[in-house]
């Protein structure tokens, strides 16, 4: 172990070169020019990254933008956060938003509310949450939760409100071994025991062991392999 | 150069591991990224592998998965150097590199104490090579100083060593894998080894 090098605070507005630190607490406004290494990272407020991110815990109240990967053991974010590159952590709570440009790797990862990540969504459990439209390329886990929350969606007030787009979660391929999903679309969904609760459209399912299906959702093709 | 793949689902089907188990060693770091392959099918994106060699890793995951933990699996899995020092007698007793290989760098480039894994590597790449009677002493030096010069460069990429020969002349060259290269018809591929797979079976070994 290196010896700790101490902690940075920016209270205010202020901007740092990055570096190796105990903890890193952001009040306000914060300015990270390079890669950031550190125990502990908390923003309550607004702190961009230019640079990569690693640290054993991440708590965002309020806006992070990371340009680059982040590598954490667990992160908390309460709002929004933006990673411009992969996202690998153990465990991982969203309320709020997050976007990945790469690919996210997670042993736990829960999210409330949106996400959009361009590459794999790789967990071993995963509960989606969501309260708009969402999407990812490819997701692939053990066990795969995604339910629709937005209670006032019914009325179409959501869709409304976010210009039309599609609601709900875009997906090209979803596989694990339990997966329930709603309001999803998907090309091809695969795995051991698959349920579908309402909302769903779905090309193509796959399955092994179980298959159920809300009769509110929309299957093309399914068979057991 | 392998060219035979296999699809994610034939994989599933052939090896009898679930999704579930398949993205959590890819998390884990237990398959590299680049054995998954995309192609474009009617359904979308399909992921293919290299047939020989995921199944080959999965076997040895699976036999070792009671033994070791998953992160310490992906350590002795990883084409990353390990951090020993071996001495020539326990290479030997151990039978990771035989006597005559260890007498050959001995005369090449004198007596050392402790063998770094790097050293190790290139001791093992020529016993194997050595003990199949495809390449003579002579040969091995040309091996053993193209290795020590440039398999540095490469740093924990796979890569492949290929050794070649035609009319009589032999020589022998390094490749980032994957790649694909052709030769005219009067070069004999004599040996192609991939380093990475010698990296794994030598962690073991060492292990």
């Amino acid at each position: 172990m290196e010896k700790s090098i101490g902690d940075l605070k920016i209270n205010g507005s202020g901007s740092s070169a990055g570096g190796k630190y105990d903890s890193v607490i952001i009040k306000g406004h914060g300015d990270i020019s390079g890669d950031l290494d550190c125990i502990y990272l908390k923003i309550n407020g607004h702190g961009n990254v230019d640079g990569n991110v690693m640290a054993d815990s991440v708590k965002v109240n309020g806006n992070n933008l990371i340009n680059g990967n982040l590598e954490a053991g667990k992160v908390k974010i309460n709002g929004m956060v933006e990673i411009n590159g992969n996202f690998s952590v153990e465990k991982a709570e969203t309320y709020g938003s997050i976007n990945v440009d790469g690919d996210c790797n997670a042993e736990f990862f829960k999210i409330e509310g949106t996400f959009a990540i361009e590459g794999l969504l790789n967990a071993g459990e995963l509960e989606l949450s969501l309260y708009g439209s969402s999407k990812a390329r490819e997701i692939g886990g053990e066990k795969i939760t995604v339910k629709k929350k937005g209670k006032y969606d019914f009325l179409g007030l959501k869709g409304i409100i976010s210009g039309g787009r599609g609601k709900g979660l875009t997906a090209d391929i979803i596989e694990g071994d339990d997966i329930y999903l709603e309001n999803t679309h998907a090309k091809v969904v695969r795995g051991n025991n698959i349920e579908l609760g309402p909302g769903c459209e779905i090309e193509q399912v796959e399955y092994k062991d179980s298959f159920k299906q809300d009769e509110k959702a929309a299957v093309d093709t399914h068979k057991k392999i | 150069m392998e060219k035979e793949l296999i699809s994610k689902k034939k994989l599933l089907e052939l090896t009898g591991i679930s999704y579930g188990q398949l993205y959590r060693w890819k998390r884990k770091n237990l398959i590299p990224e680049e054995w998954f392959i995309k192609k474009s099918t009617f359904t979308g994106q399909e992921t293919y592998f290299p047939k020989k060699r995921i199944l080959d890793r999965i076997k040895k995951i699976k036999t070792l998965k009671g033994d070791v933990s998953l992160d310490e699996l992906a350590q002795l899995l990883s084409p990353n150097l390990l951090e020993v020092l071996l001495e020539r007698k326990e290479l030997m007793e151990r039978n990771i590199v035989s006597k005559a290989t260890l007498d050959f760098y001995k005369d090449e480039r004198g007596e050392i104490e402790k063998y770094a894994f790097e050293k190790i590597l290139y001791l093992f790449v020529l016993d194997k090579m050595f003990e199949s009677g495809k390449i003579n002493f002579e040969e091995g030096k040309i091996i053993l100083t193209l290795l020590e010069e440039q398999y540095p460069k490469f740093k924990g990429k796979n890569c492949e060593l290929m050794f070649l020969r035609k009319l009589g002349i032999s020589t022998s060259c390094l490749i980032s894998n994957p790649n694909e290269i052709y030769f005219e018809d009067s070069i004999k591929i004599i040996e192609n080894l991939n380093l990475s797979n010698l990296i794994e079976e030598l962690n073991i070994k060492i292990k």
